[in-house]
């Protein structure tokens, strides 16, 4: 039995490896793009760090450090930035994983291959971690040069497992978001939204406390909260940042309840849509 | 004389076949955007949640919706009418350029494209026939992010004032135009639409003064910043909305303006015309 399953999670497992291979074949084939999607994170939150930079008359502010307990505003928001952007493309390529496959005329093909459509869908999402991580690790280094930022090496692997986490939960969500994608006429706007409420209930460039109070009630369901947070304080902290421990037992709960119900929707969708013979609708 | 009379007869007819295909492309364009109204009002209601994460970190760390950084550098503090005002003209920029870009490529998505080259019209009349529409639709776009966020923060701009901004907008609509047959053109040599037409309109998004004021960008960026009439009408229009102090006048704005767009249109024209020349040479219209 136990063996049955560990060739079957291997089998699966070379699945998803041969889904990153051939996406990042595929990237390689336009080197300017695959070159431009590592470095144009730094763009996408680059107007953030000016604006608050201006903000704040500099790197400090006062009322900021008050609400956030750290005064430093251009290490707050890089930190938090870069963490968002990571987990949310990541969400996102879990939504669009299936829909990438009808567009380069393979869905069919994979939907035929004796492998569940969970590991082709995370091969796709951790080609994106791979790819975008591989971005923001340059900009993490070009930032802590150029900007300064000063990180607590000692945080580094609780701040890896937080991103860890996040990026399990939000698989969830993204299975979630699959799922409409697959049924819905225009489903990619579900994502849009999602992806778009999820950041603005996210401590990203700002503490959840100037929130409106329904809008916090949300931030304390959203994994985001928990990883930027425990993300953030471990790189500024180190281990001596003890809420994030809490925050990643949290994380790991929400985990493990998304995670049953994104699979358990995905598949209920998976099943519906075979049933229906809708597939090539999608 | 005569052939003289008929030369000139079939030039005009020319003009007028122009005119009719571009507004044909441009109705085209609105009929299929109809038919996906949900889609219209998506990417109207969209931008507004861009726009929240910079107004909630204006807040963070200024302690309110004034500041009295901002209220040093051009006269006022409230960030928040700022913001809105450079979220609704930026719009315009993100969607001549989205559209412009991507044009030929959806005509060629949709098996268009080759017919379209066969048609007896200038090219340039697709390009701005596609732009025209998505105007019309960035302009109702623009109505509603306004009346969003007239209702979420209280914002209400006087009518008479509004005329005025719409003038500079036109004006910034025009040298856009002008700007995005360059993209169009540069599009055609590399291909790959997404990721230019994703670099300019943040690049842009960057180095103008759509969040924070010029003074804030860098002196390095702020140079791509003022080659760009989106800066201009931003400028323009606060002065007149918000009442604010600028180094610039309204008459050497619409000044710029003015000059931006010729200069947009004569670079983009012939680069575009250079680049369809060298595609049709190497007949390389299907590898587009």
């Amino acid at each position: 039995m136990l063996k049955g399953l560990l060739k079957r999670a291997r089998k699966e497992l070379r699945a998803t490896v041969a889904v990153i291979i051939n996406v990042w074949k595929l990237d390689l084939s336009y080197p300017l793009s695959a070159l431009y999607f590592i470095t144009a994170p730094f763009l996408w939150y680059a107007p953030f760090i000016l604006f608050s930079y201006f903000m704040a008359g500099g790197r400090t502010s006062y009322t900021f450090g008050s609400l956030t307990g750290i005064p430093d505003v251009i290490t707050y928001v890089t930190l938090g930035s870069a963490f968002a952007l990571l987990t949310l493309v990541s969400m996102w390529s879990t939504a669009f994983g299936l829909r990438r496959e009808q567009w380069i005329g393979t869905l069919e093909v994979v939907y035929l291959a004796p492998v569940s459509r969970f590991s082709i869908i995370l091969g796709h999402s951790l080609h994106s971690v791979s790819h975008i991580g591989a971005g923001i690790i340059i900009q993490i280094i070009f930032i802590h040069l150029l900007i300064g930022i000063h990180i607590n090496y000692w945080g580094i692997i609780p701040a890896l497992i937080a991103i860890g986490l996040s990026i399990v939960s939000l698989q969830a969500i993204g299975l979630i978001l699959c799922s409409i994608v697959l049924t819905a006429k225009q489903g990619w706007m579900a994502a849009e939204i999602v992806g778009d409420i999820l950041y603005i209930i996210t401590p990203v460039a700002y503490p959840i406390t100037i929130l409106p109070v329904y809008l916090q009630i949300m931030a304390y369901g959203n994994p985001m909260y928990y990883g930027t947070e425990a993300f953030r304080g471990f790189l500024i902290f180190g281990l001596d940042f003890s809420i994030g421990w809490w925050m990643l037992l949290v994380l790991a709960i929400i985990d493990l309840i998304a995670l049953g119900i994104g699979y358990f929707i995905y598949l209920k969708t998976d099943e519906y849509i075979r049933k229906k013979g809708d597939l090539y609708k999608f | 004389m005569l052939m003289k009379r008929k030369s000139k007869r079939v030039d005009i007819d020319i003009k007028y076949m122009n005119i009719r295909a571009m507004l044909s492309i441009a109705k085209k364009e609105l009929i299929i955007a109809s038919r996906y109204k949900l889609q219209v009002v998506f990417w109207g209601v969209v931008p507004v949640l861009w726009v929240l994460p910079f107004i909630l970190t204006g807040i963070a760390i200024s302690g309110g919706t004034d500041s009295e950084i901002l209220e040093s550098t051009i006269g006022t503090g409230n960030f928040v009418e700022f913001i809105i005002i450079g979220a609704i003209i930026f719009s315009y920029m993100g969607s001549t350029i989205w559209v412009m870009g991507n044009a030929l490529r959806w005509e060629q998505y949709s098996g268009t494209l080759e017919s379209l080259y066969l048609a007896p019209v200038s090219r340039m009349t697709i390009l701005i026939g596609a732009t025209l529409s998505q105007t019309i639709i960035a302009t109702i776009q623009a109505i509603l992010q306004f009346l969003i966020f007239s209702f979420l923060f209280g914002v209400v701009y006087p009518f008479h004032k509004i005329v005025i901004v719409a003038f500079l907008v036109l004006l910034m609509i025009i040298g856009l135009y002008g700007f995005a047959f360059f993209i169009a053109a540069v599009i055609i040599f590399f291909k790959d639409p997404d990721v230019l037409n994703d670099f300019i309109s943040t690049f842009f998004y960057l180095v103008t003064p759509v969040n924070y004021p010029l003074e804030a960008i860098p002196i390095s960026l702020r140079i791509f910043g003022l080659i760009m009439p989106v800066t201009y009408a931003l400028i323009g229009s606060r002065m007149i909305l918000m009442s604010l102090k600028s180094s610039f006048t309204l008459e050497s704005i619409i000044f710029a303006l003015i000059i931006l767009a010729i200069v947009f249109w004569i670079v983009g024209y012939s680069t575009f015309k250079f680049a369809e020349y060298w595609t049709k040479q190497r007949g390389k219209l299907s590898a587009y």
